[in-house]
């Protein structure tokens, strides 16, 4: 399994690049607009690096599928002693690992942000920065098995769209968005949702990938 | 083993199924005396497989294909690897999608031989290669198979080049093998009978496996060139090629 997460990291090497000088950009101008603005600017920073974060380990995951795609790589893959569960283990460890590195650069931006403490807002921010990506890769890994990259394509704009769509619409109807005790038990309750989520995907996962003919 | 049939034969989905790419309908595969599926991991780890095609991503080079396939092979020689990088000649810096369509293959020969498999599968590996190439390539797989404790599943569709390696040839048609005999066997004795449409129609045709009018001349594959000498006389009876073999069988009319 480790030799097919490498394969997925040295695949990703160059745009990793590119990557990482953007990240170092916006936390650099997170820190400067820390100093200059004060907290109220880096708290909307915290909230941009929070949602990139979150948005690149889901992308980084996805371009996987791409990659894989365009290479024909699963018929290769196939025929090397790993199974299917190796195969497709390996890309939620791949999914868990971008998930964790973008859950602690929100926790670096948030300790910057705080001076070195973080408030339970901050906390729950970086929480969920680790746990969305996973969740939405739960949802979309077994669609990218069952259909391919091309016909999933839409599923990636639904999962992006519709918790997005959701918020507007509670906000349009008076319903409060603000944290609720509710809200509050749900990010408690996280750590245990996230499992279950991704064991469940993964097992549906697995079953589709042994079906499926390459 | 060379393994011939014409297009949609079923070589590629023989091969698929051995390696459990796609799902059988029935019946069972046995590879080193263990199921494929039931010991899929036991039995891939001892195989070695080369396709028509590279599907390693075109960003990687030959040193990042042998640093993934170091950790998935258990028996991954670093050092074999290296001497087939070398004999190769495949370039250190460059990426895969800068190679030629036969560094791709050699690439995929190099990577599927250095864990030292027992099995090598093969599917049309030298098609679309230049003779030189495809040569240098037979060349590996003769080396590789002078260890008797190895074997080859080479599937083509030039059959020159399994009539100079191979020892044994299955020929497939529409699903089914039509014989798995040894190469020698075939190309000693396997003849064609060569005589004009006019006397043909009157030959016994019983001893001919398949024949095939083209014209005012007639052509029939007999599986005895010597005993088809001694039976009609007077007409030309040559050795069998695998290609005529093939094309007799798919094309030619039978009793």
């Amino acid at each position: 399994m480790s030799g097919l997460l490498l394969k997925d990291f040295l695949s990703v090497r160059k745009q990793g690049k590119t990557i990482a000088w953007v990240l170092a950009f916006y936390l650099l101008f997170f820190v400067a607009l820390d100093r200059m603005g004060g907290p109220k600017s880096a708290d909307s920073m915290l909230t941009v690096v929070i949602s990139i974060v979150t948005m690149l380990a889901v992308v980084l995951t996805v371009n996987t599928f791409a990659y894989d795609e365009a290479a024909k790589w699963d018929v290769f893959a196939r025929s090397l002693p790993v199974g299917a569960r190796g195969i497709v283990g390996a890309r939620y460890l791949l999914a868990v690992l971008y998930s964790a590195a973008g859950a602690l650069l929100a926790l670096a931006a948030a300790l910057i942000s705080g001076r070195g403490r973080i408030g339970p807002d901050a906390l729950a921010a970086c929480t969920a920065s680790g746990a969305v990506p996973l969740i939405l890769c739960s949802v979309l890994i077994p669609l990218f098995y069952k259909f391919g990259i091309q016909k999933a394509r839409i599923a990636v704009m639904a999962v992006f769209l519709i918790p997005f769509v959701a918020v507007m619409l509670l906000k349009n109807f008076g319903v409060p968005v603000a944290v609720s005790d509710a809200q509050v038990l749900l990010l408690k309750l996280s750590p245990v949702i996230v499992l279950a989520a991704v064991g469940i995907s993964f097992f549906i996962s697995c079953r589709i990938y042994r079906n499926r003919e390459v | 083993m060379g393994f011939i049939g014409e297009n949609g034969a079923g070589k590629t989905t023989t091969i698929k199924l051995i390696l459990n790419e796609v799902r059988r309908d029935g019946g069972g595969i046995k590879i080193f005396g263990r199921d494929n599926i039931r010991d899929e991991e036991k039995v891939k780890e001892q195989i070695g497989v080369v396709f028509d095609e590279s599907y390693f991503y075109g960003g990687l080079t030959a040193d990042d294909v042998g640093r993934i396939l170091s950790r998935v092979f258990k028996t991954w020689d670093p050092a074999l690897y290296d001497r087939y990088k070398k004999d190769f000649e495949l370039p250190r810096g460059k990426t895969i999608k800068e190679y030629s369509k036969g560094m791709k293959r050699k690439l995929s020969i190099a990577s599927a031989l250095a864990h030292r498999p027992r099995l090598l599968i093969l599917d049309e590996a030298t098609s679309g290669l230049d003779p030189v190439m495809r040569s240098d390539i037979l060349d590996v797989l003769l080396d590789f198979i002078q260890d008797e404790s190895r074997g080859v599943l080479f599937s083509s569709h030039i059959t020159s080049d399994l009539e100079r390696i191979a020892d044994y040839v299955t020929f497939l048609h529409k699903g089914r093998v039509v014989f798995s005999r040894s190469k020698d066997d075939l190309t000693e004795q396997y003849g064609i009978v060569k005589c004009g449409a006019s006397r043909f129609g009157g030959l016994d045709k019983s001893g001919f496996l398949r024949w095939r009018r083209g014209g005012a001349e007639c052509e029939a594959l007999v599986a005895d060139k010597n005993e088809a000498r001694r039976r009609y006389p007077g007409l030309v009876v040559d050795g069998a090629s695998l290609d005529e073999i093939m094309l007799l069988y798919i094309r030619g009319e039978k009793a």
